[in-house]
């Protein structure tokens, strides 16, 4: 059982090569909705990757207790019930960010990526293990927020985290802080995390079919 | 029976795993309730301190108030009566916009702050701007967009926004009899 389960292997599927946001494509409303800015991606992503690690342990934990036909009610339920209770601690201890997230902290209960993880990982596996997953996926929900977050803030409003870094002489291009700008980012985005996954999956063939070649080579030098 | 059994099991779990998010809800509010209602008090005071300027102001808040409106408070310096600031809501192009009026008692307008607004970034965002919102001081009775105060152009139905929730504010204010209806 311990060697089913590799928390690096898990890191790099949510980070990479499954990623919840570029490659699985979940969770797009909140991705291009909140992205406006880095500080507002890191918030989204962090607040949904918490709801993520809770209600991936809870799911986990009681996977065995929930009956079959009403699991995705129940699933509902804690998850929603882990959002109300982060949205009240975020307008306790983050009430500034708070303020610029405001309606999308309670739209987390319908983002698909962590009913997705419910149903296809924590309601599956032991709670260790999902509640890597619930860190795994949730952090790479993060990285493509705070990514498209960061050209979105720094092409559209010149500045980082609120602070200048282009310089006054640039002209923001409000385009792309507005919604057509979410949607040219994160396409452009898309298309840069496959063909770096390709190119990633060839070089791999590539290797295999030269060890192959090698080994063929040798078998028929041997012949010879 | 066995069937009406099997039912009553799965309402019987769904309840309870209910009733456990509930208890985790409900802790989790006990625990912040204070921290976030200090919060918001906060904020209003920052918004009524810059609308009035001065750090020594007390405000009460008032009741019975027009339905349009969310908070009126009568504002106070030491036991001199600076005036009353209106909180309201008002429909934007992007939702609502919480906004601040602050009215002297001969119903000219001493300051206008924007609470929260989700309007378009860049462009509606612009009626925020506090060289914006000056314009609006001084002035009274029912105001027009380019007549009394400007628009900011590219963000016509943010400017109207305000404009309406101003004009409420103040008729609000003179149907409570605070301030006179018809202040030139």
């Amino acid at each position: 059982m311990s060697t089913k389960y590799s928390f690096g292997k898990q890191i790099r599927e949510g980070l990479f090569e499954n990623n919840p946001v570029l490659v699985q494509l979940l969770g797009m409303c909140p991705t291009l909705a909140v992205t406006t800015s880095i500080t507002n991606a890191l918030g989204m992503g962090l607040a949904a990757t918490a709801v993520l690690i809770c209600s991936n342990f809870l799911i986990s934990l009681l996977r065995k207790f929930i009956p079959k036909q009403v699991r995705i009610a129940a699933y509902i339920v804690i998850i929603s019930g882990f959002v109300t209770a982060i949205e009240l601690l975020m307008k306790a201890y983050f009430y500034d960010l708070y303020g610029s997230l405001g309606l999308f902290i309670p739209l987390i209960v319908v983002n698909c990526i962590i009913l997705a993880r419910a149903e296809a990982f924590a309601s599956r596996n032991p709670v260790i293990p999902s509640i890597m997953d619930g860190v795994a996926m949730g952090l790479g929900f993060t990285f493509a927020l705070v990514l498209l977050g960061a050209v979105r803030e720094l092409l559209g409003a010149g500045t980082l985290f609120g602070f200048a870094v282009l310089g006054s002489r640039y002209q923001p291009a409000l385009l792309f802080i507005q919604p057509p700008g979410a949607f040219l980012t994160l396409g452009l985005l898309i298309a840069a995390v496959q063909k770096i996954r390709n190119v990633m999956k060839d070089k791999k063939k590539a290797a295999k079919q030269n060890a192959q070649k090698k080994s063929e080579n040798a078998g028929e030098e041997e012949q010879a | 029976m066995s069937k009406i059994l099997q039912s009553a099991k799965i309402a019987l779990v769904l309840t309870l795993i209910s009733a456990l998010i509930a208890g985790v809800v409900s802790l989790v509010n006990q625990l912040t309730y204070e921290k976030i209602e200090e919060n918001l008090e906060a904020d209003r005071r920052a918004s009524i301190t810059a609308i009035f300027g001065s750090e020594q102001l007390s405000y009460e808040p008032m009741s019975e108030l027009p339905e349009e409106v969310t908070g009126v408070y009568t504002v106070s310096e030491g036991d001199r009566a600076l005036g009353y600031c209106v909180n309201l809501l008002t429909g934007g192009f992007g939702g609502d916009i919480d906004l601040m009026v602050g009215v002297g008692e001969d119903g000219r307008i001493i300051g206008v702050s924007i609470v929260s607004m989700s309007e378009t970034p860049g462009l509606g965002t612009k009626v925020g701007a506090a060289s914006y919102l000056a314009g609006y001081i001084g002035k009274s009775g029912e105001l027009t967009l380019g007549r009394e105060v400007d628009g900011v152009s590219g963000a016509t139905v943010s400017s109207k926004a305000v404009l309406a929730g101003v004009n409420t504010a103040l008729q609000a204010l003179s149907q409570m009899n605070l301030i006179g209806g018809e202040a030139e």
